[in-house]
C-alpha cells in the first residue's frame, strides 16, 4: 500500500480506539472506579480514627502504604525509559510504545503520590513538608531523604506530565481534525493550534531532546532518592550502598512488566495488532530479562555482602529474609523476579505474546513483595532482640492498596479513550 | 565468696522455704548467717517491720473454718482485695451474720457483704501508720474527697464511742505524745536494742522436728507474688496491667510459665491453653515459655491461682511457695498472650555486659562527622545493672509523671503499647541473665534527627534529642532509623474516661494521634530547674534535677546529671571501669551509660 | 491568489520545494506543513537552528542556584542540629539542587517552546484546522498580502 494510505488507516485505526466505548470498557471502568473509590472511603476513615486502623504496630512503622508508593514510582521509571531514555539511543521500536508507557508514567507518579499522604499521621499538615515561607522560620530538613523525595517525585510528575503533553500535541493536532462537536474545541485548545511548520518542527524537536535528556538522569535519580529513604537509615537489610542501582533496575524492570501487562491487552482490544508488532513486544521482553538479570545479581551481592561481613546484625538479618516469618513471601518473590524470567532466554517464549503477559503479571506480583519483603523483614528484625514484631495487615492496609489499583486502571482506561494510544506522528515517522 | 564478703547476708525465702523442707532451710540459713559472725552487723533485730499485728495464711484458714461454723457475729473487712491461695475463706463470708465491706474499689470478695460502705483513698482521709516498729507516722489528707465517702476511722470511731471525726479521734491519742510530731509528721521512739544470741538447745530440737526434705517430684509448680499485684489485691488498678511482668514482658492476663525445653518436650507451645489436674480445681491458663527456668519447674504467679487453694505448713501458719505433682494437659484451644518482647536473646550483639563490643576509644573517632559541642551541661543517665532487679517502678513512674497512654490488651496483642521507658530482659547463653531499662538513648549522632522531614525532632544545644509534639506530621520515619526503637507513636487518639483524666500532670502536653512521643529525660524538671538557677544567675547544680525515673527508683540505680560537670556523680560512673554503653560501635553516642561488674 | 501541492510521501515533496525554491521563488511567501519532522526542509530553507537551548541552559542553572539558595538559606536562617550533620550539609543538598536543575530547566524550556513558536496559536483554534496527513506546499503571491 502506499504511504498516503497507510497514514490515513493508521490515524483512522487509533482514532477509532477513542470512539464510543464498549460495555466492557464502562464495565471495567465501573469496577476500577469502585475499588478506588473504596480505596478512598477507608483512607477518610484511617484520617478519622488514626493510623492505628491500619495493621502497622511497632517496629514495623511502614508497612504497606509505603511498599506502594516505591512500587508505583517503579512502575512509572519504565515508561519513562521508554519514552527518553530509549529516544536518545535511537530505538525505533520504541516509537509504538511510548504513549502508552509514558502515559502509564504520568498515572503511576500521581497513584505514587498519594501513598506519602496515606501513611502521614497527621495528614492535614502534610504541606509543612514543602518549604514555604512564614513567620516562623520554620523550613524543611533537607538533610532528610523524605524531604528529598518530595522535591524528586514532584520533580519528576512535572516533567514527565511536560513530556507526556509535548509529545501528545502533533496528535491532538491530528485528532482534532477528526473530531467533533466540544471535543473538537477541547483538542483544538489543547493542541495550542499545531501546524506543523518547519520553524514549529525546529523548536519541537530541540524541546523534544531535551525533555528526553532531562528524564534520563531524572528516571535514575528519582528512584535513586526512593532507595535511599531505606539506604540512608542504619538498620540492617537498610543500609546498604547497592540500593540505588538495585532500585533503578527493579523500577525499570517491574515498569516494563507493567507496560507488557498493559498493552497486550489493548492491543487486541483495540485492534492495533498491525502497529504494535511481535518484534516490538520481543524487544520490550529483552529488556526484562536484562533488568530482571541486573536484579538477581543484586540478590546475590546483598546476600553475599551480608555473610562475608561477619556481622552479627547483617548475617541475622538475611537468615530472616531467607528463613524468618516472611520467607514465603522471599521465596515467591525470587521465583518471579530470578528464575521465571530465566525463560525469556528461549526465543519462542519471547514471542508468544500470551506468556509475556502472564509473565508480566507475575513479575509485577514478585516486584510488590520485593518490596514488602525489603520494607517489613528489616523493620521486624533489627538490632534489639527485645523489638522484634511481626506485622499483620487490616482490611485497611489492603483496601487502600487495592483501591491504588483501582485507581490506576481508571485512569488509563481513560487515558485509551480520550487520547491517542499510539504516537501517530512517530510511527509516521518511521514508516518507510 | 561468702567468706570474702565484708557484710555477708544470707537471704531465705520464697520457694526455698515455702515448700515442705522449708522450715529447715530457714534454720539453715540462719545458722550460717550465725557462723559468719555478722549477724548484729548485717542484721538489725530491732527496727523489724511491724509483722506481729499480722495474721498469718493459716489465721486466715482458721477464719474460713469459723465462718463456716457460723461463729462469726459482725465481720469488717477492710481493704481486703485478694484472697488468692485461700479460694475456701471468700465464699464463707456469707455464713457470717452480718458482713460489712469498708472498701475504696469493689472486687469480688466483696461481693458476698450484705452492705458496703465506701471509703475514701488512703490520700484523701486521715490516718497514721507504723511501717516499722518504734517509728509512728501520721497521714494527712492530700485533697477533699472526691466522691461521698466516709473515712474508714470515722465509721469505726463513731460505731467504737460516739465521736465523728477521725482527725479528732486521731489527735486525741497523738497529743500525749512527746517531741515535734506536728511539725515532722512521725514520732520515733528508737526500740530497745536486742542482742541475738544464739540458743543451741531449741535450734537442735527445731531441726529435728522440721521435715526432711521431700522426694524431688516430677513436677514442681512454683507459685511467686506477682510483681505488679502481688496476690490481685490491686487488679483494678489498669496501669498495673500496661506494664509488663519483666521477667516475662506479658503485659494483661494470668499465665503459667514453663521452661522452653520442657515444652518442647511435652509437645506444648505458647499461648497453648492448659488445665491444671488437681482434683476439683480446675485452673485454665494460656502457656508462656519462659527462659531461664529450670526444666520440669512451672511457674504461676499468685493473682493467677483462681481457685487454687495452696497447702498452708502448720508450724509456720504460711502458705506454701511450691507444689508438687500438679501436672498440666494441653486443652487444644490457644489464648494469645500479649508477649512485650520479641526474643530474649541477645547473645553476641552488644547489648548486655557480658556481650558488649570493644568499645573505641574516645578519642580515636573514625567519623567524618563534626564533633560533638554542648554548651554548659551535657545531660546523661547513668544506670547500675547491678541494682537494678525489674521492679518496672521507673516505667510506671515515667507513665504517671509524661501522661503516657494505657492503650489495653487489644493494642498490646497489636504490639502498640506507649512506654517510654522499659525493661527488657535477657537470657543470654553463657552469660547470667541481665535486666535492661531502655529508653532514649538521646544520642549525640542521632539517626532519627536526621531523617524527619520537619525538623520535629532535634540536638538541642545540652544534648537532648528534643521532640517538638507541634511540629510532628507523623511519618514514622525516626522510630524506624532508632537501633533502639526507643519511640512511640501515637495510633488512636487515647483519653481517659473520669475520674482517671485527674491523672494528668499538667506540666507535660498530651500528644494527639499520628504524634511520636519518646522520653525526654524529663524535661519539663529539667526546665524547672534552669529556671529556678537561672533567677539565681548561677548553672544548675548535681543533684537539683532528678527525673521521674531516678526519683522512684528504690534501689537507687538511675543517676541524672551533667557530665559536663567533672565533679557529678553521673560524669564519675560514666567514666568508671564498669560503664558500657548499648550497641556503641554503630557510632550513635548515647548518653545512657549502663554500668555492670561484668564489663571487663 | 495561493496556489497549494498535496504530497502523500516525503520524496515527491522534497523535489517539489527543491523546484520552487530553485525556481526563485522567496521563502516567506511559502507556508509548508509536514505531518512529521523533515530535516531536508530545514536545510533547504535555511533554517537558523533553534535558540532553545540557550534558554534550557539559562533554566537549569537557575534552578541549580534556586537549589543550592533554597537549601543553604533555609538551613542557615534556623540552623538545627540534627544527627550531627553539619549545618550546611552539602551531600544531602546536591540531591536538591539536582533535582531542581531539571525541575527548572525543563519548565523553562517548554515555557521557550511556547514563547518562541508563538504558540497557543489563536488563529488555528479559533479558525480551521490547518494540517493535513499529507505534505502541503502553499504559495501565496503577492497580490493576497
Amino acid at each position: 500500500m502506499s504511504l498516503g494510505t497507510y497514514y490515513q488507516n493508521l490515524e483512522t485505526d487509533v482514532l477509532a480506539a477513542m470512539r464510543k466505548p464498549s460495555t466492557l470498557y464502562w464495565v471495567a471502568l465501573a469496577f476500577s472506579g469502585a475499588l478506588f473509590a473504596m480505596g478512598m472511603g477507608l483512607w477518610g476513615y484511617q484520617i478519622m480514627t488514626g493510623i492505628g486502623a491500619s495493621g502497622k504496630m511497632h517496629p514495623v512503622g511502614w508497612a504497606l502504604y509505603i511498599t506502594n508508593f516505591v512500587f508505583w514510582v517503579g512502575i512509572a521509571h519504565s515508561g519513562t525509559l521508554i519514552s527518553a531514555v530509549l529516544f536518545l539511543f535511537r530505538a525505533r521500536f520504541r516509537s509504538s510504545f511510548n504513549r502508552s508507557a509514558e502515559a502509564m508514567t504520568v498515572i503511576a507518579v500521581m497513584t505514587a503520590g498519594l501513598f506519602p499522604l496515606i501513611h502521614l499521621g497527621r495528614v492535614w499538615f502534610f504541606y509543612w513538608l514543602m518549604p514555604y515561607p512564614n513567620q516562623r522560620h520554620l523550613w524543611v530538613n533537607f538533610r532528610s531523604p523524605l524531604v528529598w523525595d518530595v522535591f524528586a517525585v514532584s520533580t519528576y510528575f512535572t516533567v514527565s506530565l511536560i513530556f507526556f503533553y509535548t509529545g501528545l500535541i502533533p496528535d491532538l493536532a491530528v485528532a482534532r481534525r477528526h473530531a467533533t462537536g466540544l471535543k473538537r474545541w477541547v483538542y483544538r485548545v489543547l493542541s495550542l493550534g499545531w501546524e506543523g511548520k518547519p520553524n514549529q518542527w525546529n523548536h519541537y524537536n530541540q524541546l523534544y531532546m531535551f525533555l528526553a535528556a532531562f528524564a534520563t538522569p531524572l528516571v535514575i535519580s528519582v528512584h535513586s532518592v526512593v532507595s535511599w529513604d531505606f539506604a540512608m537509615s542504619v538498620i540492617p537489610g537498610w543500609h546498604t550502598t547497592i540500593f540505588a542501582p538495585y532500585f533503578v533496575a527493579g523500577a525499570i524492570f517491574s515498569g516494563t512488566g507493567m507496560v507488557i501487562t498493559l498493552v497486550v491487552p489493548m492491543r487486541k482490544i483495540l485492534g492495533l495488532e498491525k502497529y504494535i508488532t511481535i518484534d516490538h513486544f520481543e524487544s520490550i521482553a529483552k529488556i526484562l530479562l536484562f533488568t530482571s538479570l541486573i536484579v538477581s545479581y543484586a540478590y546475590i551481592v546483598e546476600f553475599a555482602l551480608a555473610y562475608y561481613s561477619g556481622n552479627v546484625f547483617e548475617t541475622a538479618h538475611f537468615s530472616y529474609r531467607l528463613l524468618g516469618d516472611y520467607r514465603y513471601f522471599y521465596w515467591m518473590m525470587l521465583l518471579c523476579n530470578s528464575l521465571l524470567p530465566l525463560t525469556l532466554f528461549f526465543k519462542p517464549l519471547r514471542r508468544n505474546l500470551k506468556y509475556l503477559f502472564i509473565l508480566s503479571i507475575f513479575v509485577n506480583i514478585g516486584m510488590w513483595l520485593e518490596r514488602f519483603v525489603i520494607i517489613i523483614t528489616a523493620l521486624a528484625h533489627d538490632y534489639d532482640p527485645y523489638n522484634w514484631g511481626n506485622f499483620a495487615p487490616t482490611l485497611v492496609d489492603v483496601g487502600i492498596d487495592i483501591g491504588s489499583f483501582g485507581m490506576f486502571f481508571m485512569l488509563f482506561l481513560i487515558f485509551t479513550k480520550m487520547l491517542p494510544v499510539l504516537s501517530i506522528t512517530e510511527v509516521k515517522e518511521h514508516a518507510e | 565468696m561468702l567468706k570474702s564478703a565484708r557484710r555477708p547476708l544470707v537471704l531465705a525465702g520464697g520457694a526455698a522455704t515455702g515448700q515442705p523442707g522449708g522450715l529447715a532451710v530457714a534454720l539453715l540459713a540462719g545458722l550460717l548467717q550465725w557462723t559468719l559472725g555478722a549477724v548484729g552487723d548485717a542484721v538489725d533485730f530491732a527496727s523489724a517491720y511491724s509483722f506481729d499485728r499480722l495474721g498469718t495464711c493459716a489465721d486466715l484458714a482458721r477464719l474460713g473454718q469459723r465462718l463456716r461454723a457460723k461463729e462469726i457475729g459482725v465481720l469488717f473487712i477492710s481493704r481486703i482485695h485478694s484472697l488468692a491461695g485461700q479460694p475456701g475463706v471468700a465464699p464463707a463470708i456469707d455464713a457470717a451474720a452480718f458482713p460489712v465491706g469498708l472498701t475504696d474499689f469493689l472486687t469480688p470478695v466483696y461481693q458476698r457483704c450484705r452492705i458496703i460502705l465506701p471509703v475514701p483513698h488512703a490520700l484523701e482521709a486521715w490516718g497514721d501508720a507504723e511501717p516499722r516498729r518504734g517509728l509512728l507516722s501520721l497521714i494527712r489528707p492530700v485533697f477533699r474527697p472526691f466522691h461521698d465517702t466516709r473515712p474508714e476511722l470515722d465509721i469505726l470511731s463513731t460505731l467504737a464511742g460516739g465521736q465523728a471525726a477521725a482527725k479528732s479521734f486521731l489527735f486525741d491519742r497523738w497529743r500525749p505524745l512527746p517531741g515535734g510530731w506536728w511539725q515532722n509528721g512521725f514520732h520515733q521512739t528508737r526500740p530497745a536494742g536486742v542482742t541475738p544470741a544464739l540458743r543451741p538447745a531449741e535450734t537442735l530440737a527445731a531441726w529435728q522436728s522440721a521435715s526432711p526434705a521431700a522426694q524431688p517430684a516430677p513436677l514442681w509448680l512454683v507459685v511467686a507474688p506477682s510483681l505488679r499485684t502481688y496476690d490481685g489485691r490491686s487488679r483494678a488498678i489498669p496501669l498495673l496491667h500496661e506494664i509488663p511482668d519483666p521477667l516475662s514482658t506479658v503485659s494483661y492476663g494470668p499465665f503459667v510459665s514453663v521452661s522452653p525445653e520442657t515444652a518442647r518436650r511435652r509437645g506444648l507451645s505458647a499461648n497453648d491453653l492448659l488445665r491444671s489436674g488437681n482434683g476439683a480445681n480446675r485452673l485454665e491458663l494460656p502457656l508462656h515459655l519462659q527462659a531461664g527456668l529450670p526444666p520440669d519447674v512451672w511457674q504461676i504467679p499468685v493473682d493467677a491461682l483462681g481457685d487454687l487453694e495452696l497447702p498452708i505448713d502448720a508450724r509456720t501458719g504460711e502458705a506454701a511457695a511450691v507444689m508438687a505433682g500438679l501436672t498440666w494437659e494441653s486443652t487444644g484451644l490457644h489464648r494469645k498472650l500479649p508477649v512485650l518482647s520479641g526474643s530474649t536473646d541477645a547473645t553476641g550483639r552488644g547489648i548486655t555486659p557480658g556481650h558488649r563490643k570493644e568499645a573505641h576509644h574516645h578519642h580515636e573517632r573514625h567519623t567524618l562527622l563534626p564533633p560533638l559541642e554542648h554548651k554548659h551541661y551535657r545531660w546523661a543517665l547513668a544506670i547500675d545493672l547491678d541494682r537494678c532487679n525489674g521492679c518496672s517502678a521507673c516505667v510506671a513512674a515515667c507513665y504517671l509523671e509524661n501522661n503516657i497512654a494505657i492503650t489495653g490488651p487489644a493494642e498490646h496483642l497489636h504490639g502498640r503499647e506507649l512506654s517510654w521507658l522499659r525493661i527488657q530482659p535477657y537470657f543470654n547463653r553463657d552469660e547470667p541473665p541481665v535486666l535492661l531499662p531502655m529508653l532514649c538513648q538521646q544520642c549525640g549522632y542521632a539517626p532519627c534527627e536526621t531523617v524527619c522531614p520537619v525538623y520535629a525532632t532535634y540536638h538541642n544545644e545540652e544534648g537532648l534529642n528534643v521532640q517538638v509534639y507541634n511540629r510532628c506530621v507523623g511519618t514514622r520515619y525516626c522510630n524506624n532509623n532508632c537501633p533502639y526503637k526507643a519511640r512511640r507513636f501515637n495510633w488512636f487518639d487515647y483519653d481517659r474516661p473520669a475520674p482517671l483524666n485527674l491523672l494528668f500532670n499538667p506540666e507535660v502536653s498530651r500528644r494527639p494521634k499520628g504524634v511520636m512521643e519518646k522520653c525526654t529525660f524529663c524535661i519539663q524538671r529539667i526546665r524547672a530547674a534552669k529556671d529556678l538557677a537561672k533567677d539565681q544567675a548561677r548553672l544548675v547544680r548535681d543533684g537539683e534535677v532528678t527525673p521521674a525515673c531516678a526519683q522512684t527508683c528504690p534501689a537507687g540505680a538511675i543517676t541524672f546529671g551533667n557530665l559536663l560537670d567533672p565533679g557529678s556523680r553521673v560524669s564519675a560512673l560514666a567514666h568508671s571501669g564498669r560503664a558500657y554503653r548499648v550497641l556503641e560501635e554503630l557510632g550513635t553516642e548515647p548518653a545512657v551509660y549502663y554500668l555492670s561488674k561484668r564489663v571487663k | 491568489m495561493t496556489r497549494e501541492w498535496l504530497y502523500h510521501d516525503k520524496e515527491s515533496f522534497l523535489l517539489k520545494l527543491k523546484e520552487l525554491l530553485a525556481a526563485g521563488t522567496p521563502p516567506e511567501r511559502l507556508t509548508i506543513m509536514t505531518p512529521f519532522h523533515v530535516h531536508e526542509v530545514d536545510h533547504l530553507l535555511h533554517l537558523k537552528p533553534s535558540p532553545l537551548k540557550i534558554f534550557t541552559l539559562i533554566g537549569a542553572a537557575a534552578g541549580l542556584a534556586a537549589g543550592w539558595g533554597l537549601t543553604i538559606y533555609t538551613s542557615l536562617d534556623w540552623p538545627l542540629r540534627t544527627g550531627g550533620k553539619p549545618i550546611v550539609a552539602i551531600p544531602a543538598y546536591v540531591i536538591v539542587a539536582f533535582e531542581l536543575t531539571i525541575l527548572i530547566g525543563a519548565i523553562v524550556t517548554f515555557g521557550a517552546f511556547l514563547f518562541l513558536g508563538r504558540f497557543p496559536v489563536l488563529k488555528v483554534i479559533t479558525g480551521g484546522d490547518a494540517t493535513e496527513a499529507q505534505f502541503l506546499i502553499q504559495e501565496h503571491r503577492e497580490e493576497d498580502e
